[in-house]
């Protein structure tokens, strides 16, 4: 807007690089042609691809992320929405309470629910299972949805509602006809989050998988203290990727979200 | 240097402000052209228009918040070129912009803290300001605490503190109802006399315009396309444009005559007074609505224009009715007269005959 | 329409039972998956603090006697508190700037915040792992500008891990800055000049006063994620760096004390607690997780 402000401008390309920077950077890298993680890399190839494809130990780990990731995300958009509603529509004593206690799962720190829901999972001898990683993830995932909810039914006119009732629907009906129709960009979004939520989750991770069943970043945690070869590389740039088709798309719909209603 | 804190305007003569050629372009957008005023020390001058009409855009020149594209603007025959903190005008936002985090003496403090003003005096001129708006009880209240007339009255306060050379204001009754607009524009334009200031206020309300100003110069499509009195502006509109925004107008479209003693519009031949209008360019007759006279027909009307109409729908507004009247072809028209002071009372569906002097039509130019 | 809205209001009334409506049992699923999955697992680590290897607040003695566990906190506050440092030094101007730029600019630099937000710490750290390299990115810049002739050690140290961290954490101060500055009138500024106040006078007495609520809330998410930070610090420092995550992990999964590591996993948590009840009145947690969405 003015004239005068070329340093901050300086400041603000400087600070997107640095944005950008870690995670641009993978990429080349992973098309490197040598052994080891050198920047420019001294070749280009897809053998560290072809590695990560054909290994088994990151294929199960990759299959294990997306059917964890896409259970907790059903599992917590399930959840979240029926919450976001209660907290949007409900009257009830402290809650403002009610609501950290639902979003403090972003709050609190991971490690010790890490090892909270590691110290109960083993004693229920769910350790390790798909379904313990599933249950993790969708407590991790429920604040997002509820918040992407929550901002949408704030946004909704209740009037349609009371016309839709007006107009003979039942609530049941006016919520499936009405309400979920208008809210659904905020719903979607939020589901998406849940399942980035999933995907990139690495402390609880760490704790409840096994060596039978490891998600994608495990096993990346696990080669980065061990091996250097760009393999790891290769596996980061397909998170990365994949997180950064889903954000658009989130963003996407919420940008339309915002303009519907 | 023109140091805004020894601010020795001297009180028995406001600034005049000249704006000249002034024109702001937004790429091939012309938010301003060729604006031209001459704003006289102590008027009170209203810019009107429609949205869009580029009004604010100059007040905001004036006051150095936009950077003209061409043009100047001269205050008390200087021009100005400072930026907006050194100007010296004082102005009311819309949305008043009073800060959120400062009481409203604070608020009205704020500008005379920038000039450095001593802390005894600065206290006594807030006392003061926020007296002269009746918010003497109000100092340490923070603005979300007020309601939208105190809000703006301390936004008033806030202009008027300093001591201003020129007062802007842009659409600051906006907000607030009928009831309240109206007593704070007999208020401002109170103030505004007894201060003696120049005031440029911006307004797309024609009633408002009306009430407040000494002159109001009437804003279209980034002109200005006519500067006047109310009265002029309502008697003698030299436009379609002006005659249609300010009050109710009976507008006949079409073109005069080679004499220049009729227009023709349609199939109608009226008879207009003497113009200057060429003969070449689109026109229009005027005629305002209490000009209309209803008669029996068969009435002899000499030395007026006359049509036959029938009565669609009578309105009845008080102190007043409104006809609404509708010629064979198809010509609505449309005459307001006192309860009481019409000469006849027709009924709805019947048909009458309606003229008016030809010295009360005024031709206008018909942009298009 | 208002009329419509307070009717509806009162027929909803009658079917109150005291102060609940119905809509509240909505949060009863969530609520009760949370309360088994989540609030009853933290309980279990309250438990365990006090129970293993004995009953009482032994470990808790023990913690604030030890050097060692004291050191690990000090640091891990220090640590947090650098990061809210550079993340406030960064992020506040970088908040600005987006918000004074036209809407494509604002958009991109706003995305250019989203995608690391979004993006895997665990990429992200493992990339600053590769930059941060004697031989890496940022050495070889640094060398070729010529600020400096040999390559700096930016790993496995504090510098690295703040670089990292600052990175990472960055998003949690943009964005309540972001969201509060865009609440803030322009013509409030405009406003301020015309009364007389210089621009940089005008930033500091009005602007800058108004923006405050964002930069308490940014500096407050930071400085409260970063004191549960495991990840990064674990590959960007050294054991001399140890935080209190890294702690915790460690008497879990390496000295195989449950109490001990519990204890520090309480002591962690109510000190986030504590830092969050005290400082965060001002706080709104939604602002923050619900600005991702671009202007409101």
């Amino acid at each position: 807007m003015n004239r005068k402000n070329w340093p901050l401008r300086i400041f603000g390309v400087f600070a997107v690089i640095f944005l950008l920077l870690p995670t641009v950077i993978i990429i080349p890298m992973s098309f490197s042609s040598g052994r080891t993680l050198k920047f420019p890399p001294p070749g280009y190839s897809i053998r560290w691809y072809e590695n990560l494809f054909t290994s088994p130990l990151w294929t199960d780990a990759a299959w294990s992320s997306i059917q964890i990731g896409i259970l907790a995300a059903i599992l917590a958009t399930v959840l979240g929405t029926i919450a976001a509603l209660g907290l949007t529509r409900g009257e009830f004593p402290a809650k403002g309470l009610i609501q950290a206690i639902v979003l403090s799962p972003i709050i609190i720190p991971l490690v010790i629910i890490a090892i909270g829901m590691f110290s109960v999972f083993v004693r229920w001898r769910i350790a390790g299972s798909l379904m313990a990683l599933v249950v993790a993830h969708t407590v991790l995932a429920i604040p997002f949805v509820v918040v992407n909810v929550m901002a949408s039914l704030r946004t909704l006119d209740r009037n349609l509602e009371l016309a839709a009732a007006n107009l003979g629907a039942n609530p049941v009906r006016a919520f499936r006809f009405v309400t979920l129709p208008l809210i659904a960009p905020g719903v979607m979004a939020g589901a998406l989050f849940a399942f980035i939520t999933s995907w990139d989750e690495i402390v609880v991770a760490i704790f409840l998988t096994s060596p039978t069943l490891r998600t994608l970043p495990v096993v990346m945690w696990g080669q980065i203290r061990t091996e250097v070869d760009p393999t790891i590389a290769a596996a980061a740039t397909i998170l990365t990727v994949i997180t950064t088709i889903v954000f658009t798309v989130t963003t996407i719909l919420q940008t339309r979200g915002n303009t519907t209603t | 240097m023109s140091n805004s804190m020894t601010n020795n305007r001297s009180s028995i003569s406001p600034a005049p402000v000249k704006i000249q050629e002034l024109a702001k372009h937004y790429g091939a957008i012309k938010a301003n052209d060729n604006v031209n005023l001459d704003i006289e020390g102590g008027e009170f001058m209203t810019l009107l228009g429609p949205s869009g009409s580029g009004k604010t855009t100059t007040l905001k020149m004036v006051a150095g918040f936009v950077e003209p594209t061409s043009g100047s603007v001269m205050i008390d025959n200087k021009v100005v070129t400072e930026p907006p903190h050194k100007r010296d005008i004082g102005m009311v936002f819309q949305n008043y912009a009073l800060f959120p985090h400062m009481t409203a003496a604070q608020n009205v403090a704020f500008p005379l803290r920038m000039r450095s003003v001593p802390t005894q005096e600065r206290d006594e001129r807030v006392k003061n300001a926020l007296a002269m708006v009746d918010l003497a009880d109000r100092m340490d209240q923070l603005p979300r605490q007020l309601s939208g007339g105190q809000q703006q009255r301390v936004a008033l306060a806030r202009a008027l503190v300093f001591e201003p050379r020129v007062v802007l204001m842009d659409e600051p009754l906006g907000a607030l109802d009928k009831k309240l607009r109206e007593n704070l524009q007999l208020q401002i334009r109170a103030i505004q006399q007894d201060l003696d200031i120049t005031m440029i206020y911006v307004t797309h309300d024609q009633e408002e315009a009306l009430v407040m100003s000494d002159r109001i110069a009437v804003f279209n499509n980034g002109k200005i396309v006519q500067v006047g009195t109310g009265e002029a502006l309502y008697e003698r509109p030299e436009t379609r444009f002006v005659a249609d925004f300010i009050g109710e107008s009976n507008i006949f479209g079409g073109r005069l005559d080679a004499d220049g003693s009729h227009l023709k519009s349609g199939d109608l031949s009226l008879a207009v007074p003497a113009t200057m209008i060429a003969s070449s360019t689109p026109a229009a007759l005027v005629v305002r609505p209490e000009r209309m006279r209803l008669n029996r027909l068969g009435t002899d009307l000499q030395g007026s224009n006359s049509l036959e109409a029938k009565v669609k729908d009578i309105i009845y507004l008080g102190s007043e009715r409104k006809y609404e009247l509708e010629h064979a072809n198809g010509t609505v028209l449309i005459a307001r007269h006192q309860v009481g002071r019409s000469n006849i009372t027709p009924e709805i569906g019947e048909n009458i005959l309606v003229s008016w002097k030809i010295e009360h039509g005024v031709v206008v130019t018909d942009e298009g | 329409m208002a009329s419509i809205t307070d009717s509806a209001d009162e027929q909803n009334r009658p079917s109150l039972q005291g102060k609940f409506n119905r809509w509240t049992w909505l949060l009863l699923p969530a609520l009760l998956f949370l309360a088994i999955f989540f609030i009853y697992p933290l309980f279990e680590i309250l438990q365990r603090s006090v129970t293993e290897p004995t009953l009482g607040i032994s470990n808790f003695v023990e913690f604030f006697q030890s050097p060692v566990f004291s050191a690990v906190l000090f640091n891990t506050l220090k640590m947090s508190f650098y990061v809210m440092f550079f993340c406030l030094l960064i992020g506040y101007p970088y908040a600005y700037l987006m918000n004074h730029s036209s809407r494509r600019v604002a958009g991109l630099l706003l995305i250019a915040v989203l995608i690391p937000f979004w993006s895997s710490i665990l990429v992200r750290t493992y990339a600053w792992t590769v930059l941060l390299q004697r031989t890496g990115v940022v050495n070889s810049m640094l060398i070729g500008i010529g600020i400096i002739e040999k390559p700096l050690k930016l790993l496995r140290n504090f510098p690295g891990i703040v670089i990292g961290m600052t990175h990472i954490l960055l998003p949690f101060m943009v964005l309540p800055i972001y969201s509060v500055m865009q609440r803030i009138d322009k013509d409030f500024v405009t406003a301020a000049e015309s009364l007389g106040a210089r621009p940089f006078r005008a930033f500091r007495e009005i602007y800058l006063p108004l923006s405050l609520p964002g930069v308490y809330a940014g500096s407050l998410l930071v400085f409260v994620v970063a004191l549960g930070y495991y990840i990064t610090p674990a590959l960007l420092g050294s054991p001399r760096e140890t935080m209190m995550g890294a702690m915790v992990v460690q008497q879990v999964q390496q000295v195989l004390d449950w109490g001990m590591g519990s204890a520090l996993g309480v002591v962690l948590l109510i000190t986030t607690l504590v830092i969050l009840g005290v400082v965060g009145r001002i706080v709104n947690i939604n602002e923050v997780l619900g600005g991702s969405g671009g202007p409101e």
